[in-house]
């Protein structure tokens, strides 16, 4: 099927589908989930558009528009969970589900962003989900480039450091 | 598409094996699209209020209101910072948005009335107004001097509202460069060369009175600019004014070119230049002398090294001290106290990874590993005293501690924590247990700390409205039961704590910004005569690790134009003075020819 969207809806979804699943996946929905609740929000988005103060083209603008409609979609999902018992989908290994050919070295990796904090994880799931520029992620975060530069590196580096810890720790055990 | 850092791989994940990770959760582009269009195309029901998520969404970022109500909170008394809606209005209408405008309108009042030909139906002067009028220049001169008096006495008792008082400094000037065209057109002695040595007075008086007499170094809270961009503006301005007068006139004006020859080049001493702090630190870590057996220099390069790691900066070739370290590490002390390493250089060290293991086996045999060995058995709360942090890398190698001892180890740090009723510097306590927690990998006992911490900041740091007289607020202070008098060590220890725990949402982290930036000194005199401050250096320093590893918040239009409100005066007069030049000119050409 092939979608024929308004050029700059394309555009909002082309830089903000990335960050903004990953954002919503790291407010507790599952992946699943939270991919559904991207597109809805970029159809509320767009159909609410007259209430967009400033340049539908610029990152900064659009980017706040768009965390806002997201949190207000997900706290009305998470509502409608409580009121309807509804279980959450625990199927959500925090990044991908192991493969049937599985990759010793992702599955290290997998281990070890779960051991990351929070906002760590936040700031991979938002710029390594898709294509996306630290733009986007900056301005769904209400950051600075700058900030979200130092965080992924810092995120990146704590990974790696524990990555490396747990090969030691396996190394170590099979020894 | 932006990819941070790609240069330092060995320390990092690669992006390739990021992107791989996240393959399998990849929205596909088509699908996603189509299920867009498959929403805007379903029929809708406006009054489904929870379905339709624009209805309370924010248009724009809410940062930069609340860095106007923080800083509004702190200017106008009795206006809280947290309060609802008809109390943000009225922080709003706080000094710097009524400064903003009152610049902005002075500005639009002044463009039409610096044309002489305006004034023309005005009545005559009258003999006391051709007095006031011919007597401007001393005027304004002893206007701006009361004004400059002013500006120091507020540097030094705090600094809080400098930047409004430069403002209120440029308006003044603006107001009177408008108020003498006007006297001048209405005295009929529009002479072009006096106007444009009046308006070449007129800024030079500002730029004495505003940014040389009180200090180019005068904190300007959040601004960019500063008062060093009031300086440059007024400088330049000063350039053009010489330019386009001599331009009209066909000849320099020798008072003007006189003027320059003094002001050009004491701007070029005393005003900040550009510099990249990031540089100046990998400059200052390579050239900082460290030697084991001086403690001098040695926290200022933990911080250093620290805020070079966050910003993923390159190695600094450090050879020559780790040769230094291997060669005091193979003396043995007597005892502790005939030690004459002290312990803050072993921590350092280790921090800036001068050491490798086998220097820190060497290390934990130096104590006869009793240290060491009493880490691990010892149940009481961690109280080895925060220099001696290194003594938990030594442990970690010399003894490879099981997973459950690695746990104990972590308990007792969180047992030091700083109580919330403790006294003492608590920030140093906090960052130290911060610090363990954090090389243990244990971030679950680190973000459950995150509450006390945050309080504690909140305790430490010195706003505008609280600060003691006589200092700089922003900062963070040691011993807030002693007074509000924030410095830059516990500054920052804070920013340090807050790259590990992360930062308090309501802490305003551009007025933490701005202390640290008015901690160094970037002019040419300051960096030929404060280049041994090591404080500066330290302040320079947290200033990348506050940038690059806590991250700044966003800041809106409006808040950006109000912290740059002097700056923006600044220009504003100088091209009201450079039209008033223009317009007197052209004034006086249409008055030259035949008349019936």
């Amino acid at each position: 099927m092939t979608a024929h969207l308004d050029p700059v809806l394309d555009q909002w979804i082309a830089r903000f589908r990335g960050p903004l699943t990953g954002l919503l996946a790291s407010w507790g929905a599952d992946w699943g989930e939270a991919e559904e609740l991207a597109m809805d929000t970029f159809a509320e988005a767009w159909l609410g558009r007259e209430r967009l103060r400033g340049s539908m083209a610029d990152s900064r603008v659009v980017g706040p528009w768009l965390r806002g409609i997201a949190a207000n979609l997900h706290r009305s999902r998470q509502r409608s969970a409580r009121r309807l018992r509804l279980e959450p989908l625990h199927e959500d290994a925090a990044v991908a589900p192991s493969p049937e050919h599985p990759d010793e070295r992702l599955d290290v990796l997998r281990a070890a962003f779960a051991l990351l904090r929070t906002d760590q994880q936040m700031v991979l799931r938002m710029f390594y989900l898709d294509e996306a520029s630290t733009r986007e992620v900056a301005a769904l975060l209400m950051l600075t480039e700058k900030a979200v530069e130092g965080r992924l590196h810092q995120a990146r580096r704590a990974l790696r450091e524990k990555a490396d810890r747990l090969l030691a720790a396996t190394a170590g055990g099979s020894r | 598409m932006t990819a941070p850092d790609p240069k330092h791989s060995d320390t990092m994940v690669r992006d390739e094996d990021l992107r791989a990770l996240f393959a399998a959760r990849r929205p596909d582009a088509a699908r996603f699209a189509a299920g867009v269009a498959e929403r805007l195309a379903r029929p809708r029901f406006d009054d489904d209020d929870e379905s339709d998520g624009t209805a309370a969404a924010p248009v724009h970022t809410t940062s930069g209101l609340r860095t106007l109500l923080d800083r509004a909170a702190s200017v106008v008394p009795g206006i809280s910072s947290g309060g609802g809606i008809g109390k943000s209005w009225a922080a709003i209408l706080s000094l710097p948005f009524l400064l903003l405008v009152g610049v902005v309108a002075t500005f639009a009042r002044g463009f039409r009335r610096v044309d002489p030909s305006r004034h023309r139906d005005a009545p005559p002067l009258s003999p006391a107004e051709r007095r006031t009028h011919t007597d401007f220049p001393n005027r304004l001169i002893a206007l701006e001097s009361l004004l400059a008096i002013g500006l120091m006495v507020i540097a030094a008792i705090g600094g809080g509202i400098a930047q409004d008082a430069v403002t209120i400094g440029l308006l003044i000037s603006m107001m009177a460069l408008i108020w003498h065209i006007g006297q001048s057109a209405r005295a009929g002695v529009v002479d072009p060369q006096q106007v444009a040595r009046t308006m070449f007075l007129t800024q030079i008086v500002a730029l004495f009175g505003c940014v040389f007499w009180p200090g180019p170094m005068l904190f300007s809270g959040d601004s960019l600019l500063g008062n060093a961009g009031v300086g440059w503006i007024l400088e330049l301005g000063l350039v053009v004014t010489f330019a386009l007068s001599w331009g009209l006139a066909r000849k320099a004006d020798p008072f003007m070119a006189f003027a320059l020859c003094v002001v050009l080049p004491l701007g070029g001493l005393v005003l900040q230049l550009p510099s990249d702090a990031l540089a100046r630190t990998r400059h200052h870590l390579q050239t900082l002398y460290l030697h084991p057996e001086e403690l001098s220099n040695w926290s200022s390069a933990g911080v250093m090294g620290q805020a070079l790691q966050a910003a993923g900066a390159a190695p600094v070739d450090l050879q020559a001290v780790h040769e230094r370290l291997v060669a005091a590490l193979a003396t043995t002390p007597t005892s502790r106290s005939q030690d004459p390493v002290h312990p803050t250089v072993w921590s350092t060290a280790v921090a800036l990874g001068l050491l490798g293991d086998d220097d820190l086996r060497r290390l934990a045999m130096r104590d006869a590993g009793r240290d060491v060995d009493d880490l691990l058995s010892d149940s009481r709360p961690l109280d080895i005293g925060v220099y001696r942090g290194y003594l938990l890398d030594c442990a970690l190698v010399a003894r490879e501690p099981t997973a459950a001892q690695r746990d104990h180890l972590a308990r007792r740090a969180v047992a030091a924590w700083p109580a919330p009723d403790a006294r003492g510097d608590q920030l140093e306590q906090a960052l130290f247990c911060a610090r363990w927690l954090a090389r243990l990998g244990r971030d679950d006992l680190l973000a459950a700390q995150a509450p006390q911490a945050h309080e504690l900041l909140r305790r430490h740091w010195v706003s505008p409205r609280t600060a003691a007289w006589f200092s700089t607020p922003g900062g963070f202070c040691t011993f807030p039961e002693n007074g509000q008098h924030a410095d830059i060590r516990s500054t920052s220890h804070a920013v340090e704590l807050m790259q590990l725990v992360g930062a308090p949402e309501d802490l305003p982290l551009r007025e933490v910004r701005a202390f640290l930036r008015h901690g160094f000194d970037t002019s040419l005199i300051g960096r030929l005569l404060a280049g041994r401050s090591v404080l500066g250096k330290e302040a320079e320093a947290s200033l990348v690790l506050l940038d690059r590893g806590v991250g700044l918040p966003a800041v809106g239009t409006l808040a950006r134009l109000i912290a740059e409100r002097a700056p923006l005066a600044a220009l504003l007069l100088v091209a009201l003075a450079l039209r008033a030049i223009w317009l007197a000119q052209r004034s006086a050409m249409r008055l030259v020819g035949a008349l019936p």
